[in-house]
């Protein structure tokens, strides 16, 4: 992506001149070419959703022609998705909410707090991030089973609220934050826990919005873990919730595609949203 | 600065949820072909039945937990039994139906249905039996059988089936959970594979649509005729291995078999596709395609209306039923002439995991009734599965009902008789991909017939040497 942002900079040079007309050009097509591929995804899955059974394969397929609204309706009925949808809230947000507090303090005590063997255990921490989640899902499973968690929100959330990539962001941004703006809270008087919450955690904004942007997107789209701890609807996700749609004999794509659309709204409205926080962040903390 | 983050802030994000979005859509285009899929992602071995589990029987299933009488006789047994199948739609809703139905006859039964996603059963079934959490019966794809009996968890139902229910169904569909003289899985529906033709296309390139070809010679000549007189393709082939094989490799061991080959020899330890049969049937598929009657892409071709005919499930029939894309007939698979009819053997069967005698005594009660002569012909005719059972299938109700309701299904129901079974081995998705990759370069002219071969027999061979 870096390649969008660093354009060829024309030399400061009289020859320059014909150069600084089409290079705004060229970039604004670079950027249209871009915008289109991530774009065509998006619109074939919404013209899709819209399509007859019988014309799915047809073209337009980036523009709708049709609106068999319909589908949406039929997608929702076809399973409980408004029970999918709540529970994928309620598993997404414990998540969220794990990650933001347990990871900010554990980023906290990296960064800042001074205790025996911090840089190993720090260490020991990162290289967790190189074993694969497959790996540790069947020992996870068997402690949920015996916790007695099995089809349950304890197990959607619990194993899971905190993540090794959230911590590595902020302890890199606490980091990056001068030590003395600390040193001048405790001048003032504040401890460790009044320095992070009025000085460091304002601070760290667009990190935290980093942070809580990827654990919702890594939470609503989860599915293998769903899979194996939830035994039937009552604490399903709605990830699971679209495997309805491809099934053995016969996918349906408007309706997996009325239901994908469904399920993506959150995450682009949560994107919005955390946008906009992360650009004030950036903004009111004066941080380049 | 900021206007640059938010450029590349959102960039990020839209390719993120762009992948989210993707993921979502992963479909199993070849059906049957579900099995390896899941167990390749997952670590999940089945070895781990052999830990020692002290959470031990005191916790159970999780259906165990409920009440449950201690008297053996399954008619006075009560507690709830626990269901996991992955149909979806009709046919989920029919199960239920059925289910329902069977409760009100046994009061103090209770059948709890639950829907698994189908690529993902096995994963779960995996997990579930090293941690004791295996429902009282699961129903999926009878390819996955070998594999679940390797778990040694499965109930032998031979006792608790009645004789004259097992005599009754097709020999080919008990050949997947028979070991030693057990049988540890019951078919409860069926499929097979025929000829689907457009008959649009057919009859643009000047045949008759009712008069599909029966051999190979007339197959090859109408696929060369369509693409001249269409450009579109005569017969579509499964030519792409993908990732897990299978949809190449039971598509081409209907051709294997008709040629009077094998797949793999008795006793499942070595290949034996390498033969005069095998050559045969591969060398039918490369011509075809050589002669550009059989397109080489994804599969999907013919469905999509680019291709005259193809090899397809029964179940599209009931699929296309309401809303054919385009006008399509059915028949047997076209066999050389000096050859056998043949077709491949797909659908689910049902195994019962090991608690205690009375429930065990009550899970295969309720597949009894299920398989029984008239929930055999019910649950066919509402979901457009074959009959498992031969009285059924050749019996006059059934028979006027297809004829009036769908008479296309009737190519796919006379060929049961002729359906052969794949393997019973647990390598047996191994096998098939490997195979696959092999036969895969022989359709796309990077190795000779014999040479491929021969190489899908030495990849075979090692996958089956292989300790499981």
């Amino acid at each position: 992506m870096s390649s969008v942002t660093t354009t060829p900079v024309p030399r400061p040079a009289t020859v320059a001149r014909p150069t600084g007309r089409t290079a705004p050009v060229l970039r604004q097509l670079l950027l249209l070419a871009l915008a289109v591929v991530v774009v065509a995804p998006f619109a074939w899955m919404v013209t899709t959703s819209l399509k007859d059974y019988a014309d799915v394969y047809r073209p337009p397929y980036l523009w709708p022609q049709e609106f068999h609204v319909g589908n949406y309706g039929r997608a929702w009925d076809a399973a409980p998705f408004a029970g999918y949808y709540v529970n994928s809230l309620i598993m997404t947000g414990g998540i969220l909410v794990g990650h933001v507090m347990l990871d900010t303090l554990a980023a906290y005590a990296f960064a800042r707090l001074r205790f025996p063997l911090r840089n190993t255990l720090f260490l020991v921490l990162v290289a967790t991030m190189l074993v694969p989640q497959f790996v540790t899902v069947l020992p996870a499973y068997d402690l949920v089973i015996r916790l007695g968690w099995y089809d349950s929100y304890a197990a959607l959330i619990v194993p899971r609220m905190a993540d090794v990539f959230g911590i590595v962001v902020l302890r890199a941004f606490m980091a990056s934050i001068p030590a003395e703006l600390d040193d001048a809270a405790r001048l003032d008087g504040a401890g460790p826990w009044r320095s992070l919450w009025s000085v460091t955690l304002p601070l760290c904004r667009p990190a935290l919005a980093t942070v809580g942007m990827f654990s919702f997107l890594y939470a609503w789209n989860d599915f293998l873990w769903p899979l194996l701890v939830t035994s039937d609807d009552t604490h399903r996700t709605i990830q699971l919730g679209l495997s309805t749609f491809s099934s053995k004999y016969g996918t349906y794509p408007e309706l997996l595609m009325a239901g994908t659309v469904t399920a993506a709204v959150p995450a682009l409205v949560i994107f919005l949203f955390l946008q906009r926080a992360f650009i004030r962040g950036v903004a009111s903390t004066g941080l380049k | 600065m900021t206007r640059r983050l938010r450029r590349r802030w959102f960039a990020v994000a839209a390719v993120a949820t762009a992948l989210t979005v993707i993921a979502g859509c992963g479909s199993s285009s070849s059906p049957a072909a579900s099995s390896s899929s899941s167990s390749s992602s997952s670590p999940a071995s089945s070895s781990a039945s052999g830990t020692s589990d002290p959470a031990g029987s005191a916790s159970g299933s999780p259906a165990a937990t409920t009440a449950s009488s201690s008297s053996p006789a399954p008619s006075s047994w009560s507690g709830e039994l626990t269901v996991w199948h992955y149909w979806d739609g009709k046919n989920a809703d029919t199960f239920s139906a059925m289910a329902q139905k069977y409760q009100t006859a046994h009061p103090g039964v209770t059948i709890k249905v639950v829907n698994v996603p189908g690529s993902d059963m096995m994963t779960k079934l995996q997990a579930a039996v090293s941690s004791r959490t295996l429902p009282d019966i699961s129903i999926g794809d009878l390819v996955n059988v070998p594999r679940l009996v390797q778990t040694g968890r499965l109930v032998d139902l031979t006792p608790l089936i009645p004789q004259a229910d097992w005599s009754d169904m097709y020999p080919a569909m008990l050949s997947f959970g028979t070991k030693d003289d057990q049988q540890l899985s019951i078919p409860v529906s069926a499929n097979d594979l025929g000829l689907m033709y457009n008959a649009d296309l057919v009859r643009q390139a000047g045949f008759d649509p009712a008069k599909p070809p029966t051999t190979w010679d007339e197959m090859k000549t109408a696929a060369a005729a369509i693409k001249a007189k269409t450009g579109k393709a005569g017969f579509e082939l499964f030519t792409q291995a993908g990732d897990n094989g299978e949809g190449l490799t039971w598509n081409f061991q209907v051709s294997l078999w008709q040629a009077g080959g094998e797949f793999l020899d008795e006793g499942n330890t070595k290949a034996a596709f390498n033969s005069d049969a095998g050559r045969k049937a591969l060398q039918y598929w490369v011509d075809l395609i050589d002669a550009k009657a059989s397109p080489l892409a994804p599969w999907g071709e013919f469905e999509k209306g680019n291709a005259a005919s193809a090899q397809e499930g029964s179940w599209m029939v009931g699929i296309w039923a309401d809303k054919p894309p385009f006008t399509f007939g059915t028949a047997q698979i076209p066999a050389p002439a000096d050859g056998r009819k043949a077709t491949n053997l797909g659908g689910e069967q049902a195994v019962v995991y090991s608690s205690d005698d009375a429930r065990e005594k009550a899970a295969a009660d309720f597949l009894a009734w299920f398989d029984g002569p008239a929930q055999n012909l019910s649950w066919s005719e509402q979901t457009g599965f074959l009959p498992v059972r031969r009285s059924v299938a050749e019996g006059a109700e059934y028979k006027s009902f297809v004829a009036k309701t769908s008479p296309r299904m009737q190519p796919f129901v006379d060929a049961l008789p002729t359906a052969h079974a794949r393997p019973n081995t647990p390598q047996y998705a191994e096998a098939s991909l490997a195979f696959a990759k092999q036969v895969e370069k022989a359709l796309y002219g990077k190795a000779t017939v014999e040479q491929a071969l021969s190489a899908a027999e030495a990849d075979v061979n090692q996958v089956l040497s292989a300790t499981p």
